[in-house]
């Protein structure tokens, strides 16, 4: 089983040491080279390893030449520490806000209300809002080349639509509910 | 915590009806230590059922409480429902007849939460309560919820919504959004605008009625105006203690409802509601209101000063064109009276005030 640096990286398998590693400094690509080869190595002893490598190594596409080394200063120099974390909802839609309630997640306070402009919501996330919606306002302090900047990031989340094994299991709650009810009399 | 006093005597009936900035409860003592739940709320402070805190604070037996009634699935009324039908296992469970159909049920068991995560709220709530019973009971209007005698008097509760001929509407509004295998999104469903499918109950003491108005909305059909011109409901004794309807919104109010069904001048009582740009009752409610009734009293009047630190205000105010505070007040009105006497004696809690 190889892991070529050839393979598109899944990113969102990617681990938290490589994220700490790239705050440290360490080439983004060296450190994948570097996992790479300590995977391969287990891999050729021990299959649930080789499952991990594969996991780690989703292949989607194999690119034709091999990838350059990435040198963004944006990704090697960049550490974030969250300092608050609001989990909210969507109340209303107007044209160009959002009345939202949101719930912090990171500390004991009330509910707030708010409204809050289109203009934060990315353009990926701008069908999502409706009334109901959740997102995620994440407030973090973020250290880029060595000076502390804050930062802020709102991301609506993004629920798959229902399965067929969920409709079906829907359905028999619902007649399972139904058959528990019964009528008291009326009044005359 | 809130020190609520001693308990109501055995010929003594009480009204108490709890409210926070977002969230209705209300508790009935029908006499001779029988005790009533209507909908349920938080204590913002506790975070447990306000009615059950409530009853603790008197050493009310689980075996006093002889029914709970969920008026409707908003979580401003079911908040904590769960908790109060697990620790009152005794009690008879009601729900709206708009449930009577697998297409409502439908709908509460996909927003439960267990197959959409993070969608909270009355669905989910009420999942959880009729899921962990044996059997519950459906209201429709004239259906009857409680009949007894209590100290010589003949007590009885009755339903007089929703009404079965706007039951259909119901179901439909609950198939829109019932789980489809489409690619849609599933986020929160939306509540049905306006709310038919609440229950007005009207308490009848066997000399003095109370109504309690859930939050049944006026509709040409369904709501309010169905309920009044029906002439099964003019023949109810007349009420003295009114629980205005839809937290004394306009579009929960009907004149007849003044002029039917209390007597001249009745005690006027509300919760209010906060969420988004929706803050009810609004001043001309309260001006209207205040005009029908001999006295009006609010459980929580809107206090929204933020209890963010500076920093956290501050971070907030960057991306957020307004922040307010979830009205965290929280307040009970109580009415008592015996037999003997001619009027209600109304104390208020917390921040409950004359208005």
């Amino acid at each position: 089983m190889g892991a070529s640096l050839n393979t598109i990286i899944d990113f969102n398998k990617i681990d938290i040491d490589h994220t700490k590693n790239m705050a440290k400094g360490i080439y983004f690509v060296e450190s994948l080279r570097a996992k790479a080869l300590e995977l391969d190595h287990s891999a050729s002893t021990n299959t649930c390893e080789s499952e991990v490598v594969e996991s780690f190594f989703k292949p989607r596409k194999i690119a034709t030449k091999p990838l350059p080394v990435v040198r963004s200063n944006e990704i090697v120099n960049t550490f974030a520490a969250p300092l608050e974390v609001w989990e909210g909802t969507v109340v209303h839609v107007e044209k160009d806000f959002m009345e939202v309630s949101l719930d912090s997640k990171t500390h004991q306070v009330a509910k707030h209300l708010a409204e809050i402009d289109f203009e934060l919501v990315v353009p990926q996330d701008r069908d999502l809002v409706k009334p109901g919606a959740v997102f995620y306002l994440s407030f973090y302090e973020k250290r880029v080349n060595g000076s502390m900047r804050y930062a802020k990031e709102l991301r609506f989340r993004r629920l798959p639509s229902w399965s067929a094994s969920q409709i079906a299991r829907i359905n028999a709650e619902a007649e399972v509910l139904l058959k528990k009810f019964k009528v008291p009399p009326t009044a005359v | 915590m809130t020190v609520y006093g001693i308990a109501p005597t055995s010929d003594e009936v009480e009204v108490a009806i709890f409210g926070p900035g977002y969230g209705e409860a209300i508790a009935i003592h029908l006499g001779e230590g029988r005790w009533f739940l209507v909908d349920s709320c938080l204590n913002p402070a506790t975070k447990q059922p306000a009615t059950a805190e409530y009853l603790d604070s008197f050493g009310v037996c689980a075996t006093q409480v002889k029914g709970i009634v969920a008026s409707h699935w908003h979580d401003d009324h079911v908040k904590g429902l769960s908790s109060l039908v697990k620790k009152y296992p005794a009690a008879e469970f009601f729900l709206s007849g708009v449930f009577n159909a697998k297409e409502s049920l439908s709908f509460l068991a996909a927003y439960s939460g267990q197959l959409s995560s993070g969608v909270n709220g009355g669905a989910s709530e009420l999942f959880s309560v009729i899921s962990s019973l044996n059997h519950y009971q459906m209201l429709v209007d004239r259906k009857t919820v409680f009949d007894d005698q209590i100290n010589g008097h003949s007590v009885v509760i009755t339903a007089l919504s929703p009404l079965s001929s706007m039951l259909g509407q119901a179901y439909a509004h609950f198939a829109q959004y019932l789980a489809k295998k489409d690619g849609s999104i599933n986020n929160a469903p939306p509540a049905v605008q306006p709310n038919l499918e609440a229950v007005v109950l009207h308490v009848d003491l066997g000399y003095d009625a109370i109504l309690l108005g859930a939050d049944l909305e006026d509709h040409l059909t369904g709501g309010w105006s169905a309920v009044v011109n029906d002439s099964w409901v003019q023949k109810r004794r007349r009420s003295s203690i009114y629980k205005v309807a839809h937290h004394g919104s306009v579009t929960g109010h009907h004149d007849d409802i003044w002029s039917r069904l209390l007597s001249a001048k009745p005690v006027a009582c509300m919760t209010p509601f906060n969420k988004g740009r929706v803050h009810l009752p609004t001043v001309a409610d309260v001006v209207r209101i205040k005009q029908l009734a001999s006295a009006t009293y609010l459980s929580s009047p809107a206090a929204k000063k933020s209890t963010l630190n500076r920093q956290q205000l501050s971070r907030l105010q960057s991306v957020c064109r307004s922040v307010s505070a979830l009205n965290s007040g929280f307040g009970l009105i109580r009415m008592r009276k015996k037999v003997t006497e001619a009027d209600w004696r109304v104390e208020c809690f917390g921040d409950a005030k004359l208005v």
